[in-house]
């Protein structure tokens, strides 16, 4: 905007006597109020804002209609029902928003009503932002009809506003979703100018112009500002911002200066869109289904758009969990936990349907889903250039295989193991289910020099005696006593005393036994292990 | 041999040898002490049996089925000198997969197998489930994953079809593969590359090679000291 006069500007003529100015003010100076409108400046030069407007999300945020009939979208503002929006048949019938619904029953008698529901607009313009964050590092939600995108980074990567304009219209045509686009050197601007129907501006010097000519409905002030300013014969924001500053912030509004100043270039704070962390994809069957190839077919296509959310992420999941609806029943969640986190689809989907084969569902099913609780960057390793080189895949085929085996038989069945420092032979080792991360730790000598079968039986084997209180295994004859005994007393203080003499003991059939007294219960003979 | 150097003074020859080679390839000829197909195999560690075994060890890309009427008679020290081996530092990828159990019938005893030299670290262990084909599927996917060093297995059961599948798997993904079974087994035709049976009379282990490809049956004893030096 060419600089306003200054007398324009004040109320005060050119001072001739200055010392009256403060007394003559008709609106004194607010100190702490910007002094002069923000040039270009005051932001960074390169910055450029994609405004997206939809013009009809209320409308199209709902179920899809019958395009023949006449919809509307009502809500209740200001004493009546009225119309949102209206579907192409309806503003045909010259049903326009902000029309009472009566006098739009008045036009139409076969007239199809919805209400306006906030969380779907809301719910569907998030989605929409996540479709357009692979064109921008920063893009904010302007709810509720609106998005802004950061595209200044983005030019030279697209080649220019027009092409990242097409691409994103392509995207909103393939969703069915109507929407207009402007670019603006402020957000602010860029906003006004596409609610208000202006074209591109892409340089400072041209904002304040096209911005001067834009109505003031594009603001979306409140009614009563707006009659307010209509009332004083002003149209455009050319008009109000040819008004004097300080009278404007006074008799309309802080707030309103502000976010005139913000659309030529003033600091602006915008809340960037975050997408959720939790990634989950559903779908409905038309009808109650036990058909495991339709279940696996479908399960499939979830996969495929959750590995396809994943790869533009670029994150990676541990697990995921599969949710079956039925009608009237609780859940069945079936939880599926990755060796490591990928994104790999091929690996997913064999997950999924080994785990189907095993899953006993007890109703048809309504609807599934998958939901993957949390994320983490993804790391992207090289491949192998000579593959099958010495016979053995990387770590992934390492760890597939455990998911495989986890899926089939349940997280309990597969197990590697550790050393404990421990006097009870059965305490002495544990299951670990850490199979790619070992910790390196220092080795354990268990036992110091006496000899450890390599069988261990899960529970020590009581062993029937013969008269003189001599074992026998499997046979008439007592076993041949080779070494021992081996005296092992311990965890009296956790209430696992165990006080035995272990022997390494023939059997008349060629094994060779771990046996042991017990001297804490019975004075029994129990056979504990084998030298295999 | 002269076949092997090609010739250039004399064609001919040259020319006999490309012939007889093609003709000693061909499937449809078979050589009664052919070590050709013994391929890479794993020492055993003990020298009797090395010396039956075509190659001198445990065929490393095959099947091998052990036989064990009893549990507890040296079935597993007969797999330790080699099992040990290919947990020394600085082997080639091909061994530095896990050592996969497959339904042990005990617990393989953790503080035993690492005094025989066993990498910990590198056990997997899975018991699945006690239906028919659980442990030879799960044996399978081991050996298409191309991710062990080892694989041994337990079963009761196992029809010609899958043992024969066991078998291209083991040749297919170059793994030791050792599947032990019961007495039962004996009446069955075997697809595996070696077929020993195990029986023990007091301190000796007595190994009989049923079927070696490559080699004649024969009877190995093996002796455990009592000083424990194939236990501990």
């Amino acid at each position: 905007m060419p600089e306003a006069p200054n007398v324009e500007r004040e109320f005060i003529p050119e001072p001739p006597m200055p010392r009256a100015l403060e007394t003559l003010a008709l609106f004194p100076r607010d100190p702490s109020l910007p002094q002069s409108e923000p040039r270009g400046h005051d932001c960074a030069q390169d910055k450029l804002w994609l405004a997206i407007y939809f013009p009809k999300l209320a409308l199209e945020s709902l179920p899809a209609t019958s395009s023949d009939e006449v919809t509307v979208i009502t809500e209740f503002r200001d004493g009546a029902t009225r119309i949102v929006s209206a579907n192409e048949a309806a503003a045909s019938l010259g049903i326009r928003p902000n029309l009472k619904l009566s006098a739009a029953f008045a036009l139409s008698e076969s007239l199809n009503t919805l209400t306006r529901r906030a969380e779907f607009e809301q719910a569907k313009l998030e989605a929409l932002a996540r479709l357009t964050i692979r064109f921008s590092s920063v893009v904010s939600l302007e709810p509720p009809d609106a998005l802004l995108l950061e595209i200044g980074g983005s030019l030279k990567l697209f080649g220019g506003t027009e092409p990242i304009k097409e691409a994103l219209a392509a995207v909103f045509q393939q969703q069915q979703i109507t929407a207009h686009f402007c670019a603006a050197p402020t957000a602010l601007a860029a906003l006004w100018l596409v609610r208000s129907g202006g074209g591109d501006v892409l340089s400072h010097e041209k904002l304040a112009g096209s911005l001067g000519c834009a109505p003031l409905e594009a603001t979306r002030w409140p009614d009563k500002t707006r009659a307010l300013l209509k009332n004083m014969g002003i149209r455009t924001l050319g008009d109000c911002m040819r008004l004097p500053r300080d009278g404007f912030a006074r008799r309309v509004g802080r707030q309103y200066l502000n976010e005139l100043d913000k659309s030529r270039g003033s600091h602006d704070l915008r809340h960037e869109f975050e997408p959720a962390l939790e990634l989950s994809v559903h779908c409905e069957f038309i009808h109650e289904t036990t058909s495991m190839t339709l279940l696996a077919d479908q399960g499939k296509q979830l996969i495929a758009r959750l590995v396809e959310d994943l790869r533009k992420r670029q994150i990676q999941i541990p697990g995921f969990e599969c949710v079956f609806h039925h009608l009237d029943r609780a859940l069945t969640i079936e939880r599926m936990s990755l060796a490591q986190p990928a994104s790999d689809q091929e690996r997913l989907v064999r997950l999924f349907t080994d785990r189907l084969e095993q899953i006993d569902l007890s109703a048809p099913v309504v609807a599934l889903s998958l939901k993957a609780g949390s994320a983490e960057p993804a790391v992207t390793s090289s491949g192998v250039l000579f593959e099958d080189l010495d016979g053995v895949g990387p770590e992934f085929a390492k760890s597939s295989l455990i998911e495989r085996l986890q899926a089939r038989f349940g997280m309990e069945s597969l197990y590697s193991m550790d050393l404990v420092d421990e006097h009870r032979p059965e305490a002495a080792w544990s299951k670990s289910r850490q199979f790619l991360q070992r910790k390196r730790r220092p080795p354990l000598a268990v036992g110091g020099a006496f000899q450890r079968p390599l069988w261990l039986l899960p529970a020590p084997q009581r062993l029937p005696c013969t008269a003189d209180n001599l074992p026998c295994y499997e046979s008439r004859k007592p076993l041949r006593i080779k070494h021992g005994p081996e005296r092992i007393e311990s965890g009296w203080w956790d209430g696992g005393e165990i006080s035995r003499d272990y022997y390494v003991a023939c059997s008349a059939h060629g094994e060779k036994l771990w046996v042991f007294k017990d001297h804490c219960s019975n004075r029994g003979w129990y056979l504990h292990g084998f030298f295999a | 041999m002269s076949y092997e150097t090609p010739c250039k003074t004399d064609k001919t020859i040259s020319y006999i040898g490309v012939g007889i080679k093609k003709l000693l390839e061909s499937p449809h000829v078979w050589r009664g002490f052919s070590r050709r197909s013994a391929g890479e195999v794993h020492a055993t560690g003990f020298e009797d049996l090395d010396a039956h075994l075509p190659g001198g060890g445990w065929p490393a890309a095959a099947l091998t089925e052990i036989i064990v009427e009893r549990h507890g008679i040296g079935e597993l020290s007969l797999l330790m000198p080699a099992m040990a081996r290919l947990c020394e530092p600085g082997l080639p990828g091909s061994a530095r997969g896990w050592i996969f159990w497959v339904s042990p019938p005990f617990i393989p005893y953790a503080p035993a197998l690492s005094r025989h030299g066993i990498d910990l670290d590198r056990i997997l262990l899975v018991h699945a489930p006690a239906m028919r084909c659980a442990s030879l599927w799960a044996m399978e996917q081991a050996l298409r994953a191309k991710s062990c060093a080892v694989v041994l297995a337990w079963a009761r059961t196992a029809d010609q079809t899958a043992l024969r599948r066991l078998q291209l798997a083991a040749e297919e993904s170059r793994c030791w593969t050792v599947l032990f079974r019961p007495g039962t087994a004996l009446q069955q035709r075997s697809p595996a590359a070696l077929r020993l049976k195990l029986t023990r009379d007091a301190i000796v282990t007595r190994v009989e090679i049923l079927k070696c490809r490559g080699a004649r049956p024969a009877v190995v004893q093996i002796r455990h000291d009592d000083a424990g030096s194939t236990e501990c």
